[in-house]
């Protein structure tokens, strides 16, 4: 291994982002002298087991800058092995460097300042509510092993005819039904306006799920 | 999901006294109707997120932050703070709600001094402030993270009914993903819990409530 020799990495774009994307490697031996002529290669492997490591390579450079194409697979922790076999018999470098790569890039369609556009299915104008009340012990009910069979395991909305969901939580205790977590003594209001499917947990269908389910 | 099984009668039984307080005080309705107007801002009815009644109290906390100053809720009243739980590494929620976030951010003229956007990590194992800080930068220089570990994060954490669990990928103790609540909280001016928003809200109903408030403010 030849210890007289830096290798520096620079990535393009900055910071790095999923898709394309160029690797500048600079290799200085003594005194920041460039190198060229050296063989680059870069391996980049994710910082998690079970993915593909993504490879480049190059011969081309200029005042020991080498353009390496590469391509960030996907978002997350990477680390960059850049080993450089060296001119002249000279022996190999070599140098890891760590990335966290976003798994957005600036010019992706989420990113896109571009209106997605769609006609809303229902109108706000309804005011019918689904009230979902969770009484006061409905939690000592459920620590004493019974069910309180006040929740189906999915709920329907239809926003032609109700388009708000209320769940009153009058017991003692926090319950979570769904994606919604209702403190006690609080009640949460959501008012639909187009359809969906929310999913979560439920602590009144112990260990099971609640889907809510919106449809037009 | 976790069942808290924290009571809030306390919190309730003190805010009744009060009111009481300010009734035999011989202000009266107006002291008691005054009251009830600053628990409940009237924008609450129109908003298009999940709505708390009463808006939920918040303890205070006080988090290192990616700005370089230590981010404390109760230096924030006034301004408007949407709070979102997750983790850099995230292959989807996050990303994807930050993008949205960054759409919001700028229909809205980027309010910087009103409304903060801010990215609690459950995986502060893995992310520290420098990743945090480059992540944030990705959608918006304005957005920032905020780390704490153990027991503080947890605190927070069940406030806001939030959950995030590890699951191991491969035979490295570094090789996991988070599950992790993926809906998106907002803090009204008053320092409390306001809204939530499911994953998958659409952005326009962001802007809506965003909007709404900010120009109450």
């Amino acid at each position: 291994m030849a210890t007289d020799v830096t290798v520096a990495i620079k990535v393009e774009p900055d910071p790095p982002a999923v898709g394309e994307a160029n690797l500048r490697i600079t290799l200085t031996g003594a005194g920041g002298a460039p190198i060229d002529g050296a063989n680059v290669r870069a391996r980049g492997d994710m910082d998690h087991a079970g993915m593909t490591p993504v490879l480049g390579e190059t011969t081309q450079s200029q005042n020991g800058v080498y353009e390496v194409p590469f391509n960030w697979s996907m978002g997350g922790g990477w680390i960059v092995e850049v080993t450089a076999t060296l001119p002249d018999n000279r022996g190999i470098a070599q140098e890891k460097f760590e990335f966290f790569v976003s798994a957005v890039s600036a010019d992706s369609v989420i990113n896109s300042d571009a209106a997605a556009e769609a006609t809303a299915a229902g109108d706000e104008g309804s005011t019918n509510a689904l009230r979902i009340v969770i009484p006061a012990g409905t939690g000592a009910q459920i620590e004493a092993g019974q069910d309180p069979g006040l929740i189906p395991a999915e709920i329907r909305l239809r926003l032609s005819e109700q388009n708000v969901l209320i769940i009153a939580n009058e017991d003692s205790v926090d319950h979570t039904v769904g994606p919604f977590f209702v403190r006690a003594g609080e009640s949460i209001r959501q008012e639909f306006a187009r359809p969906a499917v929310f999913e979560g947990a439920c602590s009144i269908h112990q260990g099971q799920q609640v889907r809510i389910v919106i449809e037009a | 999901m976790t069942m808290s099984k924290h009571a809030r009668k306390l919190g309730f039984c003190i805010v009744l006294l009060i009111t009481g307080i300010l009734v035999l005080s011989g202000c009266g309705e107006s002291a008691a109707g005054a009251q009830k107007a600053v628990d409940r801002p009237a924008y609450l009815d129109e908003l298009r997120g999940a709505v708390f009644d009463p808006p939920r109290a918040l303890s205070d906390f006080s988090f290192a932050s990616t700005t370089g100053e230590p981010f404390t809720l109760s230096a924030h009243r006034g301004e408007v703070i949407l709070i979102y739980f997750g983790y850099r590494a995230c292959p989807d929620f996050c990303p994807t709600t930050f993008a949205e976030l960054k759409r919001v951010y700028a229909a809205l003229d980027e309010p910087s001094d009103r409304l903060k956007i801010a990215f609690v990590t459950v995986d502060p194992e893995r992310d520290t402030l420098e990743y945090l800080a480059a992540y944030t930068a990705v959608f918006h220089r304005d957005f920032m993270a905020l780390r704490e570990e153990g027991e503080k994060l947890q605190v927070l954490m069940d406030q806001f009914g939030v959950v995030a669990e590890k699951v191991q990928l491969g035979e490295s103790a570094m090789s996991y993903l988070m599950d992790h609540t993926a809906s998106l909280f907002l803090i009204g001016p008053d320092g409390r819990l306001q809204a939530q928003y499911l994953y998958g809200t659409d952005h326009r109903d962001i802007i809506h409530d965003l909007e709404l408030i900010l120009g109450a403010i």
